[in-house]
């Protein structure tokens, strides 16, 4: 018994090597793993003004926040940062952006419907917390960031 | 921003730590490998004296495979018989309750199979087998031993004997030794030096041998043909250096063949004491020495800052220290066409049937490229200087003898006989250094040991 | 945009794993099953699985990497007490236990908390007096005065002093607090580390001038001074080498133990012969010898997990340590207030330099103290002490989450 005992522990120191290995570099591989990602998305959160919350719009996108930064152009081209695929949103539509005074405005670019709860936008208008904003058929809520 | 300032300070300290920890891991892992096997090879190791229960210790041999320290039928421990041998051994093989730093000790790990791989010992474990430790064998030979213990005839001293070509030393025996099989004596706190190696670690002035050295420095700086005019004294600084005798005009042969203090004490002016120093260090002085098979101190030779110092520095005195071993060594390098080459105590390691170690050579140091010159000069010592004594007929001896002053404190001025040598022929490549304390001349007492030890050595075929 | 809280459930299950196997090989060691050291094992594992999943449970935020990188420490601990002593052993679960009840505690503290205000000189007087307590009423032990005799119980005082040391730290260097306390605060440092060096209990007077001097420069980036201090401090510890004769010991024994070896060297001696006998991959769990080592329960453990787990081994616990320094740089680094960062950096600091000086004297790096190796090494008031600093460092760590989380939702995303 005394020697199986002996057996067992020698073999076991690499078992216990292994083990405390393991450990270590999921410890190490986690944190870095964890480190990156908050800095990016807390980068992201503290670059963003606020959010967007679809109410309705396009099916992949119900329900969802997309982020506002400073500037946002609104569309239905790849090259704006908010995509809405509809067909009621023009390729540039509009933008929303905060201004140099610290509040948030929202414009109309080409031909489409942009509307803040209810109103037309002609040409630029100031937006708060809470405001319904439509793109077309797009119906979005704005929430503003608390300073 | 008071933040930002914050935050930065946090990241460089986290840096210092981070350093300080990496420190600590390569620390730990330096330190382990590099002094790991001395750690744990000393004699107050628990764990040594521990094991000899459970393990069936291996048998400690020499290179003809004379059985020095062993297992017999019965199951005991023993020595061997011989009582003579026995006690020339002594230092080498050690003791069993690691009281003197021997085999026993040193090379634990193989006696007690600490060296075996896993999965050997877990076969071992599985199989019900008795825990076995490997025998070890030795490079010296008892014979040869037993010879240079009595050369050195009730001296106290050390007689090393090394093949220059692979670095084996086939003796080592210090004076006063022990009897392995009775330490009572030492057990009870009493004994003098008799437990200290001093051929590995008795630390003494070389004395004129080191003037090997100082002519190296001078053949390496291009100062062979450095001459001067012995008077039988020379004054430096104010101070006299006396010489062994009147030599006239001298070059540097003859100052070797002669050991003329009076040459070498201003060639040391000529050359310079850093000169001297970068020819000791490159010869290995003041190295720390980490050898896998042997603990030996360290040599020392300092450079002096005054002329006197210099002087008498260059002539193996002032502070100069070396071991019998390195001694040995330093000649080896020249007989070995300056190629110095590691000691090694241990020949071979058997587990059962099986060798699992061989001995290897390895250099250690190039300090010359070329000793053809050098060992002319010690030839000629031998064949008509200071070192007739160890002539033996049929082979040509070069060597060095050695008259080091020491201050035993009482007003007396004695000194240590030296002899350290070579055979000059690549069919039996022996050094050999030879010391007796407070014995007077080395041209006289340790030249006429050093003959017998070689003639012996010759005799056993090596 | 969604960020996903790390959980650290393989981890600890792997920890388990080790606590279980080890304790399972433990188990066989005298021949026979002892029922007792498997009992040991799973109640180990399930205390640790039971705080873990409360821990996560109450705390939204709290950081379960470090928490298990704590079990993890603490169980290499367990295990070697297992192997050792029994008793310390059994004592130890019992204060893995109400670790983790102090734990919780102190995370609830530090989050309701803003920076103790008026209670940090509360804290200052009961850390003096905590201090002064030892240094009048305390056992002489392995030379130092830190131990406490109070019948059954005995603690060290210096070790719960040094939470309130970090605290306190922590508010005077938050905010500038007027000159007069200031030097209040100044008067205070010098007079604790006085009467730790009166007491004779000169590793922990090291850790404390260490961890002072660290905030000193994180909290006031004056590196002038923070120069000047450390060159008073090596100042004073070159005079105590003159005036203290244990001090020279000290230094003596580290540059060459094996000639003190009969007396002051003896344990620098055995813990190297013991890291020796390891190797790289060790003994193996009880076939080393480490019960020749001094006090191998608690200030030389790590030389005994050497020798029976190996140098590799004892290389990974470094490197484990040093994963939890830097996850709590982190945190400090992104705290919202000063103070919490002040807190956290503190708590951080002492533990790594409280690691990093035990290590260091064991493995002879640098002249020995006496201090324990956090959560490895046995005994009570060290590891009640260390996990209230991880429980400072969760704290604010939970803090940190919660205000991650709200920027997180306010710019529209989510923490899962």
């Amino acid at each position: 018994m005394d020697g199986v005992f002996e057996a067992a522990a020698l073999v076991m120191r690499f078992w216990f090597f292994a083990v405390a290995f393991v450990v270590l570099l999921g410890a190490a591989g986690i944190s870095i793993n964890e480190y990156r990602e908050k800095r990016f998305v807390l980068g992201v959160a503290q670059s963003s003004i606020g959010y967007l919350h679809i109410i309705s719009g396009p099916e992949d996108m119900m329900g969802e926040n997309v982020q506002l930064m400073y500037e946002n152009t609104v569309g239905r081209s790849r090259r704006v940062n908010i995509i809405f695929r509809d067909a009621s949103v023009d390729k540039a539509h509009s933008q929303i952006y905060q201004g140099d005074d610290g509040r948030v405005y929202v414009n109309r670019l080409g031909r489409g419907d942009v509307s803040v709860n209810g109103t037309h936008v002609h040409d630029t208008m100031a937006v708060y917390n809470d405001d319904v904003i439509c793109f077309g058929n797009v119906v979005t809520r704005l929430h503003v960031k608390e300073v | 921003m008071k933040k930002n300032v914050l935050r930065r300070n946090i990241s460089a300290l986290l840096v210092v730590f981070i350093v300080m920890f990496v420190g600590l891991i390569v620390y730990l892992g330096y330190a382990v490998s590099t002094y790991g096997e001395r750690w744990f090879a000393t004699v107050y190791n628990p764990r040594i004296q521990n094991m000899k229960t459970t393990i069936d210790v291996g048998d400690i041999l020499d290179r003809t495979g004379l059985k020095l320290y062993y297992t017999d039928k019965d199951g005991e421990r023993k020595y061997v018989d011989d009582e003579d041998m026995r006690v020339s051994v002594a230092h080498v093989v050690g003791d069993e309750y690691g009281l003197s730093y021997g085999a026993q000790t040193m090379y634990a790990k193989y006696l007690y199979g600490l060296d075996k791989g896993t999965i050997t010992r877990i076969e071992d474990l599985l199989s019900g087998a008795e825990r076995t430790g490997s025998d070890v064998k030795l490079t010296i030979d008892a014979a040869l031993c037993q010879t240079a213990m009595d050369a050195l005839g009730g001296s106290d001293g050390a007689v090393v004997v090394m093949n220059y070509e692979t670095g084996e030393i086939l003796a080592s025996v210090s004076s006063p030794s022990f009897d392995p099989t009775d330490m009572s004596l030492f057990l009870d706190g009493g004994g003098d030096s008799e437990l200290v190696n001093r051929a590995f670690s008795g630390l003494y002035p070389p004395g004129s041998t080191f003037k090997l050295i100082t002519a190296a420095a001078l053949i390496e700086n291009g100062l062979e043909d450095f001459e001067t005019t012995c008077s039988g004294s020379t004054v430096i600084n104010g101070e006299t250096i006396a010489c062994t005798g009147e030599h006239g005009d001298i070059g540097l042969k003859s100052a070797i063949e002669h050991s003329c203090n009076v040459y070498f004490a201003e060639a040391a002016e000529a050359l310079g004491t850093h000169a001297i120093k970068a020819e000791a260090d490159a010869f290995l002085f003041n190295t720390a020495f980490l050898f896998d098979d042997i603990i030996m101190e360290d040599s020392v030779y300092e450079s002096a800052n005054n002329d006197v110092d210099a002087a008498w520095a260059a002539i193996g005195q002032y502070h100069d220290l070396i071991t019998p071993l390195h001694a040995c060594m330093i000649v080896a390098c020249i007989a070995n066409d300056g190629v110095m080459m590691e000691p090694k105590l241990l020949h071979r390691v058997l587990d059962g049937g099986d060798e699992t170690y061989t001995l290897e050579p390895d250099v250690i140091a190039t300090p010359m490229d070329d000793t053809d010159a050098l060992k002319e000069m010690m030839i000629s010592v031998v064949e008509s200087g200071t070192g007739t004594a160890a002539q033996i007929s049929g082979v040509t001896v070069g060597g060095k003898t050695g008259t080091a002053e020491i201050d035993t404190g009482d007003d007396n001025e004695t000194a240590h006989a030296w002899f350290v040598g070579f055979i000059d022929d690549a069919a039996h490549p022996l050094a050999i250094a030879v010391i007796m304390e407070e014995a007077g001349s080395g041209g006289k007492n340790a030249a006429p040991a050093a003959k017998k030890v070689l003639a012996k050595a010759l005799d056993l075929g090596y | 945009m969604v960020l996903e809280r790390r959980g650290a459930g393989a981890l600890l299950t792997f920890i388990i794993i080790f606590l279980i196997s080890a304790c399972a090989l433990l188990s066989f060691r005298e021949g026979s099953f002892d029922a007792g050291i498997a009992a040991y094992g799973l109640g180990a594992a399930l205390l640790m699985l039971l705080a873990y999943n409360l821990a996560a449970l109450i705390f939204r935020h709290i950081d379960r990497i470090t928490l298990v990188i704590c079990f993890f420490l603490t169980s290499i601990g367990l295990v070697m007490l297992l192997r050792l002593d029994m008793e310390l052993a059994i004592k130890q679960l019992i204060w893995l236990g109400l670790g983790c009840l102090i734990l919780f505690f102190t995370v609830v503290v530090i989050k309701k908390a803003r920076d103790f205000g008026r209670i940090n000189y509360l804290l200052m007087a009961a850390s003096f007096g905590l201090l002064l307590f030892a240094y009048v009423l305390g056992d002489t032990i392995g030379g130092a005065k830190n131990w406490v005799n109070l019948g059954p119980i005995s603690f060290q005082p210096s070790e719960i002093a040094k939470v309130m040391f970090i605290i306190v730290s922590a508010y005077f260097f938050a905010e500038r607090r007027g000159r007069g306390a200031s030097v209040f605060y100044a008067a205070y440092v010098g007079l604790c580390v006085i009467l730790l060096v009166l007491s004779n209990d000169l590793g922990a007077a090291l850790l404390y001038c260490g961890t002072f001097l660290i905030v000193f420069f994180a909290g006031t980036g004056r590196t002038l001074l923070t120069v000047m201090g450390l060159g008073v401090g090596a100042a004073g510890a070159i005079a105590s080498y003159y005036v203290i004769p244990h001090v020279k010991t000290r230094v003596e024994i580290w540059q060459n133990p094996w000639i003190y070896y009969q007396t002051q060297g003896y344990q620098i001696v055995q813990g190297l012969m013991a890291i020796a006998a390891g190797g790289a991959f060790g003994t193996g769990l009880g076939l080393g010898y480490p019960e020749a080592v001094p006090v191998n329960t608690s200030d030389y453990i790590f030389a005994a997990i050497c020798e029976e787990f190996g140098i590799v081994f004892g290389i990974i616990t470094i490197l484990l340590y040093l994963v939890f320094i830097i996850r709590g740089m982190i945190i400090a680094r992104n705290a919202s207030s000063r103070f919490d960062a002040l807190l956290v950096f503190g708590a951080t600091c002492m533990l790594s330099l409280q690691s990093f000086i035990i290590i260091g004297g064991v493995i002879k790096l640098i002249p020995l103290t006496g201090i324990t190796l956090p959560f490895i090494s046995a005994g009570g008031s060290s590891f009640i002490a260390c996990m209230c600093l991880v429980g400072i460092i969760e704290g604010v760590a939970v803090k940190n989450g919660e205000r991650d989380e709200r920027e997180i939702n306010e710019a529209g995303g989510e923490v899962v």
